[in-house]
């Protein structure tokens, strides 16, 4: 009788153990989505070699838009890093954050904000009219040290271009939509529809996305979720055209997945993505001749 | 059927389904139902739990290798109640986790709510599971 308890007992401990593991583990599953995501920009920035002066602290839903809270040190260090990414970026800084991290929540950039905190000043990134608009704000009676951070270098950020051509901003576009369309769709996924979106047009940018297509950028058999991102800019009688690449993969039989199963491609396929880069920059300078 | 062929039926059961299982997901996988990182999260989730199941299990064939005298049958009949819950629980566990791997696989339900099923299911079966390998298998059995 004594052992038979014994045994219950231990069973009984056994269950209580499994019970608050697998009760904590389905709360953090609930969670998985942003947190994956979030783990993807963190990626992404170490790659890029920002992570050494940015840090992402997190993400939340604020009055329908979805918050990227950073920290760096200080203002001084973010004046050092807008300078210093000039140069490696073909767009400015807090361009190149938001759009990734609209990217990364698949949202629209109008849907996102960035705030960065430092000690002596706080910063807001948000989408205003075709574009990144920065806004500092100094924390008044704080002063801080001004000590420069390391940074080693920013690596290549699939930033392409400058692309100089004579024909108008519409005309580049109509030709990048209707040629871009026919590329890609001999990628096509073999059931699911092929997608080829227009998800933010004015007269200074153009963003495609494509999806349901399958070996474009990877050999790997995955789904795939590309966007493609145009800048244009107007110079004398040019215009001079800068983009970037985007990827996302997704397993998946037969159907897609959701939103929420695709990674991003940076940094695990950086090479494919950098060969896919050259492609689309080929074939757009084909498309523009 | 006697309580010691019952026992043996189930014993295989577990194994080869849960075996079967394992070799599934690394099938899924190789066609691309699941990446890498999925991968290892699913076994992160199953290997545990399984692991706890089939060592009850494992302990129990060494020791009949090693004592005949466990193999001779029990004239024990098996109640109808014990019979029907053991089937019902391993039946339903086991079928329940090839279902939702194959959803999810397919993109039925989304990876997410797969980890989340699994968890409830491991949770809401592991205990009974636990509780049956225990008497068949474990202490008591030998």
């Amino acid at each position: 009788m004594q052992s038979s308890n014994r045994r219950l007992f231990i069973v009984f401990i056994f269950c209580l153990v499994i019970i608050h593991d697998t009760s904590a583990q389905l709360n953090k599953a609930s969670t998985n989505f942003i947190s994956t995501q979030l783990t993807d920009y963190k990626n992404w920035l170490t790659h890029t070699n920002l992570n050494t002066i940015l840090t992402v602290d997190t993400a939340i839903l604020l009055k329908e838009k979805y918050v990227l809270q950073m920290r760096i040190k200080d203002a001084y260090n973010w004046q050092r890093l807008v300078w210093l990414s000039d140069s490696a970026f073909q767009n400015s800084l807090s361009d190149v954050l938001l759009k990734r991290f609209a990217f990364q929540m698949d949202l629209k950039q109008t849907n996102c904000e960035i705030t960065i905190d430092a000690v002596d000043a706080g910063i807001g990134i948000s989408w205003e009219k075709g574009k990144a608009v920065t806004k500092v704000w100094k924390k008044m009676g704080i002063i801080s040290d001004g000590v420069a951070l390391s940074l080693t270098r920013i690596t290549n950020l699939n930033a392409l271009g400058p692309l100089n051509t004579k024909r108008s901003i519409e005309d580049i576009k109509r030709r990048l939509q209707a040629g871009l369309k026919q590329y890609l769709k001999q990628y096509q996924a073999k059931i699911e529809k092929f997608r080829f979106e227009v998800i933010y047009q004015l007269d200074n940018s153009l963003i495609l996305e494509i999806s349901n297509i399958v070996d474009a950028v990877l050999d790997e058999g995955y789904f795939e979720h590309i966007r493609l991102d145009f800048s244009f800019q107007q110079e004398n009688n040019n215009v001079k055209l800068v983009y970037d690449i985007k990827g996302k993969y997704g397993a998946g039989l037969i159907w897609a997945p959701q939103s929420s199963r695709y990674r991003d491609m940076i940094p695990k396929y950086d090479a494919a993505v950098q060969r896919f880069s050259l492609k689309m920059s080929n074939k757009i300078g084909e498309l523009l001749k | 059927m006697g309580f010691d062929d019952y026992r043996n039926y189930l014993g295989k059961f577990v194994l080869i389904t849960n075996i079967t299982l394992f070799l599934l997901i690394l099938v899924l996988f190789a066609v691309k139902g699941f990446t890498s990182e999925e991968l290892t999260e699913l076994f992160k989730y199953l290997v545990p739990i399984k692991a706890l199941y089939l060592t009850a299990l494992v302990k129990f064939i060494l020791k009949q290798q090693k004592n005949p005298e466990l193999l001779r049958p029990i004239n024990q009949n098996i109640q109808p109640l014990f019979k029907t819950l053991t089937k019902l629980v391993f039946y339903v566990h086991i079928g329940s986790l090839y279902i939702f791997i194959l959803l999810s696989a397919f993109n039925a339900i989304s990876f997410d709510f797969l980890i989340g099923a699994i968890i409830a299911l491991e949770t809401f079966f592991g205990i009974y599971i636990g509780l049956i390998i225990d008497d068949l298998f474990g202490k008591s059995a030998s």
